[in-house]
């Protein structure tokens, strides 16, 4: 499955790119893509505060992907 | 009204019109970029939206609001992009029939838009910079 991960922030500047495709086993939930994600991009690895939506609502990380979901970390807002 | 915008927000634009006939309350809350943070010299803000998760959520918080509070008018317009030293980037107007449903209205929406909105927001100091309400911050 295909699954397309949006950055935003600290993350994005971190990264220094604001979107990913990355394919994903059936039955892979958000912890599991988080892995992967860490796999390509090692430098994520030292954020741990952050929320992830699908599909633009907000999901816990046991939440089952399908293909062409669009998943958006989202680090601590700070609007206002 | 919901509005995200990368203009300037100004106040006399919002100020024109005559509030609702059955309200006997109009409300206006600006945030403003302030000068300084945690003991530093705040050069100015810059701030970034999820524009279209941001949309839908602002919208629920402002649903959920007119409906607890009764409200006749509710709008809700934040700015993104760089924002200096005492500009608005947030402005809410709440009208109602009495004040305290303005007042507890207004605090309602500002408490869940730091809760639940996808904007971020980037302190620029004399010295550096950082993001705002991460724990993760490398600087």
């Amino acid at each position: 499955m295909n699954i397309k991960i949006k950055f935003f922030g600290q993350h994005k500047e971190e990264l220094s790119k604001s979107e990913l495709n990355i394919d994903v086993d059936s039955n892979c939930n958000i912890s599991d893509l988080i892995k992967i994600l860490i796999k390509g991009e090692p430098k994520f690895s030292k954020f741990n505060s952050y929320a992830v939506a699908v599909n633009l609502n907000y999901e816990n990380f046991e939440y089952i992907l399908k293909n062409g979901d669009e998943v958006a970390i989202i680090p601590p807002v700070s609007g206002g | 009204m919901i509005d995200i915008t990368k203009n300037e927000i100004v106040l006399n634009d919002y100020m024109s019109f005559k509030n609702e006939p059955d309200s006997g309350s109009l409300l206006f809350f600006c945030g403003t970029t302030r000068d300084n943070n945690l003991n530093k010299k705040v050069k100015y803000l810059e701030y970034e939206a999820f524009e279209e998760m941001a949309l839908i959520k602002l919208n629920e918080i402002r649903k959920l609001a007119i409906s607890e509070w009764n409200l006749n008018k509710l709008e809700i317009i934040h700015r993104i992009g760089i924002v200096d030293i005492s500009e608005i980037s947030l402005l809410i107007i709440a009208s109602s029939p009495h004040r305290n449903e303005s007042f507890r209205a207004i605090e309602y929406v500002i408490d869940e838009l730091k809760k639940s909105v996808p904007i971020w927001k980037k302190e620029f100091y004399l010295d550096g910079d950082a993001w705002i309400g991460s724990h993760d911050n490398p600087n």
